[in-house]
């Protein structure tokens, strides 16, 4: 996800706005969303100024199409807005309908501020059919369906081909093992020029991790727990001190670099020749180099994996929820309805979060002449990469931006020499044993 | 006798009662005007605290329901939390030496422009103007740039013959430094203060110390810094608080992880981590609550200092 900076309020006036809604919990009850369609409601979203311009297009295609009814958008910062979402849902004010993503709705649905969809598309308020049964578990947790994906992002390992060419090594192919992959990009850093670097550092990046949890057989979490074994996970701090020693990633003091937006990343601004994106990233990444004048072609291959395990493509989604908080559970169902399945609606949005889940969407897409090149890409690489059947999944537990942001901190210390490996992953399944639960 | 006694106008107390009445009568509409105030502090911040102090003692994640665990809260930071301690570590760190640091600029620059310089405005303007913006997530975002590895600082180290390729921010023994030079860099504020404590010392006591034959240092160690140690108790103070509580310029840059390695992790970036990342709202209301009192105990061990090192003018 891209991430921009914003300023925040002072934490502790946060806290204490936080604990001020705190008394006011709101359970709600779950509904049909059997009703009439009408009067208001706000669909609360995050994303860019650009997103916004397309969301309020698409808000206006369903109000013409649904006379009497006003929906608002809401579009916030990604962080500002998960933060923003927990406090509103203690306070039982979320709107009636919110963007969620796979990798953070479990708490909310364990807890239930989200409603169950089920029902809803029992009754066929909300339509499913046009989005593949694999894609839709990413929106489930104990087997109910708390968010509709409607677009999908999935890790890849992105490279800049025009400095690829330049270094003299091969291009990656799809079939790439973790240990082929170390020995390219040791090949790769030879040919490049001093400043440049084969690829990013990314011990620190969860989801880079998961792949590499996946890609080994093993499962990132499962029932609520770890799903892998230690030593996995000190191999994965060698494998990274090993790569930065040999001077093939970015060093430890560029590790900050990656936490910021994708434009700024090591990878968009030419300065490393490839890294792991998710596949709406692609073309992004490919503006920035291209804007600067560093390489025009962003190229993908699959991650690597070890063994026989098929893929670590690990699939995650974007889309909308509906909170039990809702007064209006009929028109949040329709909106709904029309955000996932409108052509008109998807040739608008133009894939912005993700790419569209709709498979008929996705066609509508391929075929506009005013959709732009960069998302035709990524539409087809994800198409290929379903048809190849090149996808996993993992799960996104309560706890994950703890962990997150543990796994960060503890590489960092990792890569600069100030803990071992496996101090670093006790320290990380001390932290899990605290925020999984 | 008695005539005397009728001439005189008699001046008797008012009773107690009546007096007491008016002074009810004042202080109800003093209560009146403050009313909005005093409502908004209970409810809006005096109920939210109380209820911090409440959930200081609980396991709560926000959404679920506040779950009473005593005083676990406070024994893990103390006993099971390494990044309390860094915390601790990185906020005193920053304060000790970013307060003396930003008190000797205000301090310095004041004296220079206190000597009637021309232009002094425009030069107090330009001064301030950091004060102004330093704090915004413009200027964090500028620091970047300026401490980067491809950064102005290395941009000027190599023009001038230093190979520097090192990212001043990136790197976990520079990067809290960086964080100290944007604190002081906003140095505008307090030189303000002391411009103005500086025009109110009076001139004939220097006159006074020049014709006893006081040089300049004399003077300034003697005069100036007595008669302005209020002032400097009260920049200090302020910048000390403002130290303990610095988050945004640590939040922007090290893009909310207080990285590299915990360098930049201040005390309240970390309380931000526990309650809006990680959700632990218990948690971190006991790292709030700690906060105020460590905050409180800096004051009065301030004041108490004070009571040695500050000059009111009225002391013998």
């Amino acid at each position: 996800m891209t991430r921009t900076l914003i300023a925040k309020a002072p934490p502790l006036i946060a806290l204490v706005a936080a604990i001020g809604l705190a008394g006011c919990g709101n359970n709600g009850t779950a509904s049909s969303g059997s009703g009439t369609v009408g009067g208001e409601i706000t669909y609360s979203y995050w994303g860019s100024p650009a997103r916004a311009d397309k969301v309020n297009q698409v808000i206006a295609g369903y109000q013409a199409a649904h006379q009497g009814v006003k929906v608002t958008g809401e579009v916030a910062d990604y962080n500002a807005y998960v933060e923003r979402m927990t406090v509103r849902a203690a306070g039982g004010g979320l709107p009636c309908v919110i963007g969620t993503q796979s990798t953070f709705i479990a708490p909310y649905a364990e807890k239930n501020v989200l409603l169950p969809l089920d029902d809803l598309i029992k009754s066929n308020a909300i339509d499913v059919s046009q989005i593949p049964p694999d894609i839709l578990k990413a929106g489930q947790i104990n087997g109910k369906q708390y968010m509709i994906p409607t677009g999908t992002f999935v890790r890849l390992l992105a490279y800049n081909a025009d400095m690829i060419k330049a270094s003299g090594a091969t291009t990656p192919t799809n079939d790439l093992t973790w240990s082929a992959y170390s020995d390219w990009l040791k090949q790769v850093q030879q040919g490049l020029p001093k400043g440049k670097y084969a690829g990013e550092n990314e011990g620190g990046l969860m989801f880079t991790f998961t792949s590499w949890v996946v890609g080994h057989g093993q499962q990132a979490f499962a029932d609520k727990k770890l799903g892998f074994d230690k030593q996995l996970m000190i191999d994965w701090f060698n494998y990274w001190l090993d790569l930065q020693k040999a001077g093939a990633t970015v060093p430890p003091s560029m590790l900050s670099d990656q936490l910021l937006s994708l434009e700024q990343t090591p990878l968009a601004k030419g300065i490393a020749a490839s890294a792991t994106r998710d596949i709406p990233h692609l073309y992004i990444t490919q503006k920035a180099l291209a804007a600067s004048d560093l390489g025009t072609s962003v190229k993908a291959v699959s991650i690597p994996v070890d063994g026989s395990v098929p893929s670590a493509n690990v699939l995650g989604s974007n889309g909308i929820s509906i909170p039990r908080s809702c007064d209006n559970k009929a028109t949040a169902a329709s909106f709904v309805n029309f955000f996932a399945n409108d052509k008109t609606a998807a040739l608008t949005f133009q894939s912005d979060n993700g790419i569209l889940t709709n498979t008929a969407d996705q066609e509508a897409l391929l075929a506009d002449a005013k959709t732009p090149d960069g998302v035709k890409q990524n539409v087809t690489i994800f198409r290929d990469l379903i048809r190849r059947g090149d996808l996993a999944t993992s799960a996104y537990p309560d706890g994950l931006s703890t962990l997150t942001g543990e796994l960060t901190r503890l590489y960092q210390q990792v890569a600069f020499a100030k803990m071992t490996p496996e101090k670093a992953t006790d320290a990380f399944f001390d932290k899990a044993t605290q925020a999984l639960r | 006798m008695a005539i005397d006694t009728a001439l005189r106008p008699v001046t008797r107390p008012a009773p107690p009662v009546t007096r007491r009445r008016r002074r009810n009568r004042n202080n109800a509409a003093g209560y009146l005007f403050m009313t909005p105030w005093l409502l908004g502090f209970v409810f809006i911040i005096g109920g939210p605290v109380l209820v911090s102090l409440y959930l200081s003692f609980t396991d709560y994640s926000l959404l679920g329901t506040p779950q009473w665990i005593g005083w676990d809260n406070y024994a893990q930071m103390f006993t099971a939390d390494d990044q309390f301690y860094s915390s601790l570590k990185v906020t005193l760190t920053y304060l000790v030496v970013s307060v003396p640091l930003v008190q000797a600029f205000a301090l310095a620059l004041a004296t220079i422009l206190n000597r009637g310089v021309r232009g002094l405005a425009i030069y107090r303007t330009v001064y301030y103007i950091p004060s102004l913006i330093g704090g915004s997530v413009a200027i964090a975002i500028l620091w970047r740039f300026v401490f980067g590895a491809n950064g102005l600082l290395n941009g000027l180290l190599s023009a001038l013959g230093v190979a520097a390729s090192t990212s001043w921010i990136g790197t976990p023994d520079t990067a809290l430094y960086t964080l100290v030079v944007l604190n002081v860099w906003q140095f505008g504020a307090a030189m303000i203060i002391y411009l103005a404590g500086l025009r109110q010392v009076p001139v004939d006591l220097h006159e006074a110390a020049r014709l006893d034959g006081a040089g300049a240092v004399r003077r300034y160690v003697s005069i100036t810094l007595p008669l302005l140690s209020p002032v400097i108790l009260f920049n200090v103070l302020m910048n000390m608080v403002g130290a303990f509580q610095a988050f945004n310029s640590a939040y922007i840059i090290s893009d909310g992880t207080g990285g590299p390695a915990d360098s930049t992790l201040f005390y309240t970036l970390y309380l931000y981590q526990r309650g809006f990342v990680d959700f632990d709202m218990g948690y971190a209301s006991a790292l709030g609550w700690l906060l105020l009192v460590v905050v409180g105990l800096a004051a009065l061990a301030l004041f108490r200092l004070s009571r040695r090192l500050v000059f009111y003018g009225d002391q013998s």
